[in-house]
């Protein structure tokens, strides 16, 4: 869709609507600038992701401190569900940077200064306000008072700019719930001649291009979709043509292109992106019709790759159709096909594999390989907001699971379970293990009893409150560190704890962990004197692995959904599980 | 005959076309506000292909001399 389709689209989309009938997110977009443009794309790209239609208000031009400082005065009809908060060096810091350039350095000082004010506003914001904050980062300031192209910017201008950046980024990166969007970046990718618009600057106090506007709400877009799905958490490869150019079966070792020279330089960069990904916590595996002992010759013979075997957690050479090994790797890796993205040159098997499994997101090898690492980069389907601990080791955990297999082929299940040599460590959450909470309550659709998504600032509203509980669990067995693999959301309720939200990582399932999280709930349930533990089971698609969880436990039904259990004795931690004690 | 710079500002102005001529201005036009203008502005210049200079906005104080400035930029059949 060209701009002005988008433009024209969204303008028929909220005319045929009064604002009543605007029921999706109600964003409010507050800038130091005259920001109304923004509005048509954002609006468009938010009804792209399906669901209802968005309100979106932009604020009164500059009032960001208004907006932080008293939100509720400025909004007093529908609740916002996100700020975007966008300011520039350019209004808010102009005189300093002027005085700066003209050589007076204490103006740095006084800038740092306001950008402070600015930071304690935005936190002040944070915490009367439940819903998504997006802050920018300012952009590199362009005008009158220096030239992007005079000797000596990147010195000037150029320093006060990224001091400042650091510091506004620095003091805000850590804290749960505020995402940035990069104008920065974004004024990078387009070009600053093609992002400023200066007749629309002095007569309008708009100083961007359509295509600069367009971009913004691609970003914002994709952020704010981010607060509630999750990332992709496995990257499945092709390997000929994908990871090294040629055919290995009938080119060889030495005619395979791997390595410093084109084209074997454009797969050498994409072996690279996938490590990077890894490290971030995307799993890797291959998909290969091919001779395994031609696949793995290239792994441990040619000196171009990148990648090892060790970097993959499963693998599928062989000449068996691709949907069916993709879905047995699913399979193996326990996680769902709408997690899995698959990578190959072959138009065939992309449009076999895409059909078979719709849910697997397909990207197809560019025919210009040269275009190949942007590729994958433009589908932002890995983007994570925030890296937990979890993810940055998640490969090793399934390396783990294979040792736990080989245990488990050897022995029956009641010894298999013994011989783990599980522990449990249920523990009260805090702002440090607010990232994970928030994404296993994002993402975990199978062990989730009533999958009420939540997003960060919700969670760490909720740890806040003294009418709620929100517990988690680790779990390690001998093997390994299963991580943070459990939430429950606690409420009191009178006589009654009710069972907001219940989750699991399914990689836990069956070895006896759900009943020590029962235990462990009915001891919290005595520990406020209430005499019920009350849950609740809302089916979804994917959730039906616990519809009969309370059932099994002796719940009685309430009807709706809801079950109640009023026999807390009943519950007890199991004898082949250590309880670890004290907080996490 | 299609007017297609009636129609822009029908869009943009969310009114009927009938109800706009070329004495249509902010003045008689509620709609027409300054944030209607930044949006005029990128239409006008989106699908007649020009690129309006300050004055030239500044000039348009009405669908007439819209008009007006769009034919001495040589956009034609308006």
């Amino acid at each position: 869709m060209s701009l002005i389709e988008m433009r024209a689209r969204w303008l028929k989309a909220t005319r045929s609507l009064t604002p009543e009938e605007l029921q999706g997110e109600h964003l409010v977009v507050a800038a130091t600038f005259t920001a109304n443009p923004l509005v048509p794309y954002l609006g468009v790209k938010c009804l792209d992701g399906a669901g209802p239609m968005p309100q979106i208000t932009v604020a009164p031009y500059d009032q960001i401190f208004q907006v932080c400082l008293d939100w509720q005065a400025m909004f007093t009809g529908r609740a916002p569900t996100a700020f975007i908060l966008m300011w520039r060096i350019e209004d808010v810091l102009r005189s300093d940077l002027q005085e700066f350039l003209r050589g007076n350095h204490a103006a740095f000082e006084r800038a740092l200064d306001k950008v402070e004010e600015l930071r304690t506003a935005v936190l002040r914001l944070r915490r009367n306000f439940g819903g998504t904050i997006v802050v920018s980062i300012p952009p590199f300031p362009h005008g009158s008072d220096h030239d992007i192209r005079a000797a000596r910017t990147g010195v000037t201008a150029g320093s006060f700019h990224r001091r400042l950046v650091d510091r506004w980024i620095s003091g805000l990166e850590d804290v749960a719930g505020i995402s940035f969007i990069d104008l920065d970046s974004i004024q990078r990718l387009v070009g600053i001649e093609h992002s400023v618009d200066a007749r629309k600057w002095y007569l309008y106090r708009q100083p961007y291009t359509e295509e600069f506007w367009h971009e913004v709400a691609e970003d914002l877009s994709a952020t704010l979709k981010r607060q509630r799905t999750a990332a992709k958490k496995c990257l499945v490869v092709d390997c000929d043509n994908t990871l090294w150019g040629g055919i290995i079966g009938e080119d060889g070792l030495e005619g395979i292109a791997l390595g410093e020279d084109f084209p074997g330089s454009a797969f050498k960069d994409f072996q690279h992106q996938l490590l990077t990904l890894r490290s971030k916590g995307v799993m890797l595996a291959i998909c290969s019709k091919n001779n395994e002992n031609d696949v793995w010759d290239v792994f441990d013979r040619h000196d171009g790759m990148v990648l090892k075997r060790e970097h993959f957690v499963a693998h599928r050479i062989n000449w068996i159709d691709k949907a069916a090994n993709i879905a047995s790797i699913a399979k193996e890796l326990n996680i769902g096909l709408d997690s899995l993205v698959f990578v190959d040159d072959s138009p065939l098997e992309i449009d076999f594999v895409r059909s078979s499994l719709p849910m697997v997101a397909c990207i197809q090898v560019p025919s210009d390989v040269a275009r190949l690492p942007s590729t994958l980069n433009s589908f932002r389907l890995f983007d994570r907001e925030q890296i937990s601990d979890e993810d940055r080791v998640r490969s090793e955990m399934m390396l783990q699971e294979s040792g736990r297999k080989a245990l488990a082929t050897s022995l029956t299940s009641e010894e298999f379970t013994k011989a783990l040599g599980l522990s449990v460590r249920f523990f009260e959450v805090k702002a440090e293990h607010v990232t994970r909470v928030t994404q296993l309550i994002n993402k975990t659709n199978q062990f989730n009893l009533t999958t009420r998504r939540r997003t960060a600032a919700e969670v760490s509203t909720l740890c806040d409150s003294p009418a709620a509980k929100v517990f988690a669990w680790r779990v390690a067995d001998r093997f390994g560190d299963y991580g943070l693999v459990g939430v429950a959301i606690l409420l009191h309720k009178a006589d009654a704890i009710e069972i907001d939200t219940l989750l699991m990582s399914c990689r836990v399932l069956g070895r006896g962990v759900e009943e020590a999280v029962f235990a462990a709930m009915a001891d919290h349930a005595r520990s406020l004197q209430a005499t019920t533990l009350r849950g609740r089971y809302v089916a979804t698609p994917k959730n039906s692995l616990v519809a009969d969880l309370y059932a099994e436990r002796g719940f009685r039904s309430k009807g709706d959904g809801i079950w109640e259990s009023n026999e807390l004795g009943k519950f007890v931690w199991p004898d082949h599980i250590a309880r670890v004690a004290g907080n996490d | 005959m299609d007017d297609r710079l009636i129609e822009v500002f029908s869009s943009v102005l969310g009114v009927e076309p009938e109800t706009l001529s070329d004495a249509s201005s902010p003045a008689n036009t509620p709609s027409w506000d300054s944030m209607a203008n930044i949006m005029l502005i990128t239409e006008i210049e989106a699908l007649f292909g020009v690129e309006l200079s300050t004055s030239d906005i500044e000039s348009m104080k009405d669908i007439g001399r819209a008009r007006a400035v769009l034919q001495r930029l040589g956009v034609s059949g308006l």
